[in-house]
Order: C-alpha cells, then structure tokens, then sequence
C-alpha cells in the first residue's frame, strides 16, 4: 500500500500550486478579463518568495511580502487593463515571456547563479502533520504531512464557496463581467471590481509561486513552473465560474501529474509519463468544447467599440 | 400648463434650458421640459433628436452645458446614475439591464442590496421585492433564472428593480421595441396603473401610434430643440410627424405599388435549420415568392426571422430543405454564387454586417464590386477612376448625407448609413432581395425615401422577403404576410385584409394553424 500513500501525498503536493493558481484566476473570469499570465505572475512569486526568505530568513515574511507586492501589482495591472485599455490577453502573454527572462536575468545579476538557485538559509515552510491521522493509511497521506499552504488553500476553497453564496461582492464581481451596464446602471462599479478581481489574482498567484519555490524544496529554478500556470487555467476554463468543480479539476490534474512522475520507467518512458496532465488537459479542453451549449468559451474576443 | 384642468399642481421635474454639446456637435440646445405628478409625458423625436441625450443628462449620465433641474421645487445637481437615484429617479434602459444568469431576485436588488457587511440577506430581499413585484402583477418564483424569461416579462422586471429603488419619476426608453402589440397593450395598462398610483413616467418613443395611446402629454424634439409640447388630445399623428420632420408631406398610410406578377422567383420548401445561438431552430419552411411581390415576415424576435434570413443568403447551412431562385437550386451554393445568381442581402446587424464601419462610404458602396475581384485581379487597383466617380453617383442617387465618398462610414447617420446598403444592394439590380429589419434606427425622412427605393426594385420584378419586427412597416409595404413562431410559419395573411392585431395574436403562436407548415 505504500505505493498509494506516496502516489498521494505527491498528488496533494502536486495540486497545492495549480489550485493556488486557478483561484486566483476564478474571479478574473468572472469579470471577463481572464488572466493568462497565471505562469508569469507565479514564477514571480516563486522568485521573489526565495529573494525575501533569503534576506530576511523568515517564512512567515517571505509569504507576506511576497502577497503583498503581488497584490500591488495586480493593482497595476487592473489598471492597465481598465483605464489604459491594454487588451488583456496581451497583457497576460507579455507577463508570462516578461516574467521567464527577467527572472533569468535577475537570478545571474543578484546572485551570480545559472539555472538553480539553492541555499540552507532560504527558510522552508513548515509542513503540518496531524497527530492520530499521521498513521492512518491512505487517510494520512490525504490529509496530513503537507506545507501549511496546502492547508491555505483548501480554506480558500472554503471561503471562495460561501463567498458566491452569500455576499455582494461576488454577484457585482459577476455582474461586471457578464453585463456591465446593468452593473453601472444599477450604481456599481465596474471598474473597481475589475481591478479588485486582478489584485486577488496576483496575491494568490504570488502564494503558488512561494509553494512552489518554498513548499517542499527550498530552491528557484529557471522556468521551475513548467506550465503549471496554463493547466490551472485550463482548470479554470473548464469550471465555468463553479467554484467546487474548480477544485475538483485542479486536484485531477495535479493527480495526472503525480502519474507522471510515479510511473515506473519500464511502464513508459518518463518523457512520456511528463505528457499525462497536459494530455488530460487537452482532452479535457476538447470534451469540453464538444458539450458546452455556446460552443465553448472564448477568451479575450475583441469586441467593437462604441 | 393651461391644460390641466384642476388647479394646477406643482410639477415634479422642471428641466429649464438644457444645453449639452459633444465637441462641434450641439446634442441639446435649450430644451425645457417637465412632469406633473401621476402624468404620462411622452418625448419624441427622430434618432438624433436629443431624447436619448436629454434623459441621459436626466440620470446623470451626462452633465449638461447649461441649464437647470428642478426636482419638486428645488434645483438639483446630477453627477452620477446614483445621484438620481436617490432623488427617485428611475430609468427603464431600451436595452435591457439585466444579467441573464442572475436570478430574478438578484436583478432586482443589484446594486442595493439588503444585508450587512457585505452578506447578502436573501430573506430581507425577498420582503423588500414583494411588494414592487405584486404592484406589477408578477407574480414569478424569485430564485428563477432571468435569462429563461420572455422579454415581457424581462420589461416587467426593469419597471420592478425602479419601484424596488423607490423611483416616482421612472423613465422608459423606447420599451416596446421589443414586445408584440398585445404584450405592449398589456405594459400601456400597467403604466397607466402606475401613473394612477401617483408615479410620473417619461415614455421615449417614436412609434406615434403608441403614444397616442397612452400620452397625456406629447413633446416633440427636433435637432435638439425643443418644438412644442401639446396635450395629446390636441394632437393627430401628421401634426406630430411635421413637429418631428419639419416637413408636412410624409406619407404614413402604404406604400402604392404595382402588383405582383405571376412567375415565382423564389421557392423555399421544407427549410429546417440546427438551434442558432440566439434564434430558434427553423422548421420546415415553405413559401414562395414571385416576381415583383413583397413577402413580410413578421414575429417576434427569436423565432427563426435570423436564422431565415442567414439560411437564405448562405451564411448558415440548412439539415434539410431547398431553395430555388428562379428554377436554380441555391441550397449548396456558397453566398458568392448565390449572389451571382442574383440574390441580395440587407442584414439586420448595419454595423457589423452591412457596412465597414470603420472603413469610408466608397468602400461600403462599392463592396458588391470588389467581391467580383478574384484570383489574379485581386491585385489589381480596387479603386480606379471610374469606380469613384460612380461613388459620387451613387451618393447623389440615393441622397446619402455625408461630406464625400472618402468619409468614414460612423461619422454618418443611421439613416444614411443604411442608404449605402440599400444603394449597394439594389444597384446589382437583383432578382430577389432579403431586407432584414431595413429601417431599424433610421429616421422617418429616410425610411420614406428607402420605401420608395424598394417599390422601384418591385416594379422592376424583383422579389423581396421582408423581415420585420415592426408591423407597421410589413403592412405598408407588403402584398402577404407570413408569421414566424417558434421556426415555424403558423399563418399567412393577405396585407391589405389584416389587422396589427390579427398579427400580433398570430405571433403569440396564439392562433397556430397547422396549414403553413
């Protein structure tokens, strides 16, 4: 039975960022403006996690600051966005490829590395295991043993569900996005929740990016987000607004993941095995298509200006 | 007002000497305008008048230039929606404000909410709606989804979100463009309920018949001036029309053409379509027009006229059926071909579909033409001398205001605008031609002269198929009209022998006959 325990406690580890990620992401396809630059905005928050956890040696800092910058600039980008009308779509794909070399960049002119940047100060984040549930097979390694940043994002989940539940925020959030007239003329405000939608999208992107930088290793790697920011937006798209069906989706794909990582050579080769959640989310994306009534969902559409 | 028969009360709103201007453009120009409590005071114009700009400054989506607002006595000023708002305004958008996955519940409250610290208290919600909602007659499950709603009900639910914010003066932009006249019979009884309760209501119109019907007041807006403001039993409709024309020879009663002839130009039999995003599926079709006849198609939006008039000219593919043009079958036929074969096409999307928005007059003139560019001549000049001074015809021809063929198509009247499709159209002198909502948005002086360029094509044998949610319009101009419910035809009237209201219990599917089909 070990071979369980290990397929899924990798698996839990393996869904932390990606579920990170896709919330983050869920509020910015309600407004509409859904962000793709999750990738970028993640290596960041990876990048500046190990930064912080390295000057300060605390943890605690390291994730605090590093939400709080990516908070600010989600402030700046809801701006872009909305008062400087930069077409969301290229603001997301010019994050992501502005993310991947700048964080090159400043890792050999900080800190003179190539590659991997690995040392015993950078603070880890602490990994919570429940007594009495530790030993329980099947169940301990569901629910026990991982960073305390697992745990933060399955009370997200939580708080995200009864937040489109009972409160304001959300229907506006919403409502901005699917019919913003209604919105403006019903007093809202429009383009305060569409920056507020991309300031929850950084913070929470800044948080995938410190687990996976400080959650189990204790190092930044060049690229170390390997896609992940696009399968959580697969997850998102695929989830139609549908908080619980969102986490559902992430932990698939970050159990195709831990597949992909646990398959024996002899079944597949490993490069091979590294294709599983991308073809999961392929496949998925296609189903997807194939039932949605509306033909499916399309992101960033020009529209035509009045 | 010396009309008022009691000892005149105060008004509720006074709007004195409104002047609004957009850059060169004189929108608003010392207007005077007001409301007297449980009064109906239509505002009417043509598209370009000021209505629009007026209520806008109104609700305080604008700021006017000059000029002032008196609300019950006291001058006020409105700087956002919310400000007037609060002062109890209420606004019924021509389009509807609703968020279709939202339910009816939710609409209603969107943007005040009950409930504390941002929590949404659905039971204080419920009781705050009810009364609004039993005032209205509405009597709908408050959880339901608004988008599975039909459009009167929508309406209802716009006047529903006013009351619940408390309005007594409640504003309505042209709300019956989208109902059927006994859906707007039933709104004309509930505005005049309210009105009885004390509510003041602004009716933005131009369909005179309407307001007529429920005015007590008329005022006539033209080039942002205001010309009068009459008690409406004072009024008739041509008094009206030469307010909002400046001219006294409009003609409202029919078009006079030549009758049809014999020879058929167009068959469609058995037509069925897939579901179209927003239309219904069509359901074997059949109808047949000849030469030189008119063919209205009437309904109500989103029972098949779209996806009619996409199967027709080729953009959508049907599952069954056939069309023929003068004995040659168009079903696989791609539009190119079937433009060649002599099939045209006004779109009821201008914007998108009718003219490059965009681009200048000339290329929307001379779009049929440079469709025959192909291969190799897709190089060549798309534009030689000939072509432009053809342009410049075209533009006298069909009395198009612009200030030359070079001018871009938006900085052109609706009216015009539609002139460039309808030139482009009918000088490819077609054998059938599918007008699709042809005046939407277009003001009288031009739909006039537009009517008299489709009897032209008509006594040059030319078949048209006349898709309209407007009535008045498939009266004036058709010979037959056939009623269109759910994608299918439920019945087939001669013009001249029916009546608007005949029409409109047909296109509640009301009297469904099972011949046409």
């Amino acid at each position: 039975m070990d071979w369980i325990d290990a397929f899924l406690a990798s698996g839990i580890r393996f869904t932390t960022p990606i579920l990170l990620a896709a919330l983050a992401c869920l509020p910015t396809a309600w407004t509409k403006d859904l962000n793709v630059g999750l990738e970028g905005a993640m290596l960041f928050g990876a990048f500046s996690g190990v930064v912080i956890g390295l000057s300060t040696e605390s943890g605690i800092a390291a994730v605090g600051l590093t939400v709080l910058i990516g908070a600010a600039c989600g402030a700046v980008f809801g701006y872009l966005i909305t008062y400087l009308r930069v077409n969301v779509f290229v603001a997301g794909i010019v994050l992501n490829v502005f993310a991947a070399g700048a964080t090159v960049y400043l890792l050999r002119s900080m800190f003179g590395v190539k590659g991997t940047l690995s040392d015993d100060r950078i603070p880890a984040m602490a990994s919570v295991s429940i007594p009495g549930i530790d030993g329980i097979p099947v169940l301990g390694a569901v629910l026990s043993g991982h960073s305390i940043l697992t745990y933060v994002s399955w009370a997200i989940i939580v708080v995200a569900a009864l937040a489109v539940r009972y409160t304001v925020l959300v229907r506006h959030l919403k409502a901005a996005g699917e019919h913003p007239a209604a919105l403006t003329a019903a007093g809202g405000n429009v383009t305060r929740m569409r920056i507020l939608a991309q300031v929850w999208c950084f913070a929470l992107c800044g948080l995938a990016g410190v687990q996976l930088s400080m959650g189990q290793l204790t190092l930044f790697t060049e690229g170390m987000t390997s896609g992940l920011g696009f399968v959580a937006l697969a997850a998102v798209i695929f989830c139609r607004g549908k908080v619980l069906l969102l986490a559902l989706m992430s932990v698939g794909f970050g159990l195709s993941s831990a597949v992909a990582v646990q398959v024996n050579a002899s079944v597949m080769p490993p490069q091979f095995a590294q294709m599983i959640p991308y073809l999961v989310a392929f496949i998925g994306l296609i189903v997807l298509a194939r039932t949605a009534k509306d033909g499916g969902i399309r992101i960033a559409t020009p529209v035509l200006e009045d | 007002m010396s009309s008022n028969d009691q000892a005149a009360p105060s008004p509720v709103l006074e709007l004195q000497g409104i002047t609004k201007t957009f850059g060169p453009v004189v929108a608003n120009e010392n207007v005077n305008f007001d409301l007297y409590p449980g009064e109906i005071h239509a505002l009417v114009g043509e598209n370009g008048a000021g209505k629009t700009t007026l209520m806008r400054i109104l609700f305080g989506m604008y700021r006017p230039n000059a000029g002032s607002i008196r609300l019950g006595g006291r001058e006020v000023e409105l700087k956002k929606p919310m400000d007037a708002i609060e002062h109890g305004i209420g606004m019924v958008h021509q389009h509807f404000m609703l968020v279709p996955s939202f339910s009816v519940l939710e609409n209603i409250t969107l943007g005040a909410e009950p409930g504390a610290g941002g929590l949404f208290d659905r039971g204080r919600a419920e009781e705050a709606a009810r009364g609004p909602m039993e005032r209205l007659g509405l009597a709908l499950d408050p959880s339901t989804v608004t988008g599975s709603l039909n459009v009167a009900t929508q309406q209802k639910l716009e006047i529903t979100k006013v009351l619940y914010r408390g309005a007594k003066i409640i504003i309505l932009d042209e709300p019956t463009a989208v109902l059927t006249p006994q859906e707007t019979e039933e709104l004309f009884v509930l505005l005049k309920k309210l009105a009885a309760d004390g509510s003041s209501i602004i009716f933005i119109s131009h369909k005179l018949r309407e307001v007529f019907a429920v005015a007590d007041r008329i005022t006539v807006l033209r080039n942002g001036r205001t010309v009068s403001t009459t008690p409406a039993r004072d009024l008739d409709a041509s008094a009206v029309v030469a307010a909002m024309t400046g001219r006294s020879d409009v003609n409202l009663g029919r078009i006079t053409r030549n009758a049809p002839e014999d020879d058929v130009v167009l068959s469609v039999s058995g037509l069925s379509t897939a579901k179209f995003e927003h239309d219904a599926a069509l359901d074997s079709i059949n109808f047949e027009v000849r030469a030189g006849e008119v063919v209205g198609i009437a309904g109500v939006e989103g029972n098949g006229q779209s996806a009619l008039a996409e199967t027709l000219i080729g953009t959508a593919a049907p599952l069954a059926g056939k069309i023929e043009l003068a004995g040659t079958d168009l079903t696989r036929l791609a539009v190119s071909a079937r433009r060649d074969l002599g099939l045209s096409y006004v779109p009821e999307d201008r914007h998108r579909e009718g003219i490059p928005i965009n681009g200048s007059v000339l290329e929307g003139l001379a779009a049929g033409t440079l469709r025959r560019h192909r291969g190799w001549n897709g190089l060549a000049n798309a534009f030689p001398r000939a072509l432009q001074a053809w342009g410049t015809d075209m533009i006298s021809k069909y009395a198009i205001r612009t200030s030359g063929r070079n001018a871009k198509c938006h900085t052109l009247s609706g009216g015009n605008q539609q002139k460039i499709v309808m030139a482009r159209e009918l000088e490819e002198q077609p054998k059938c031609i599918v007008l699709a909502q042809p005046t939407r948005g277009v003001d009288l002086g031009a739909i006039e002269f537009l009517y008299d360029r489709i009897a032209e094509a008509t006594a040059r044998s030319c078949a048209v198929v006349l898709i309209s949610a407007d009535l008045d319009e498939i009266l004036r101009l058709s010979d037959r009209v056939l009623v269109m419910y759910r994608g299918r035809m439920v019945a087939e009237e001669t013009a001249t022998e029916t009546s608007r209201e005949e029409l409109g219990m047909h296109m509640t599917g009301a009297k469904a006959l099972g011949t046409a089909a």
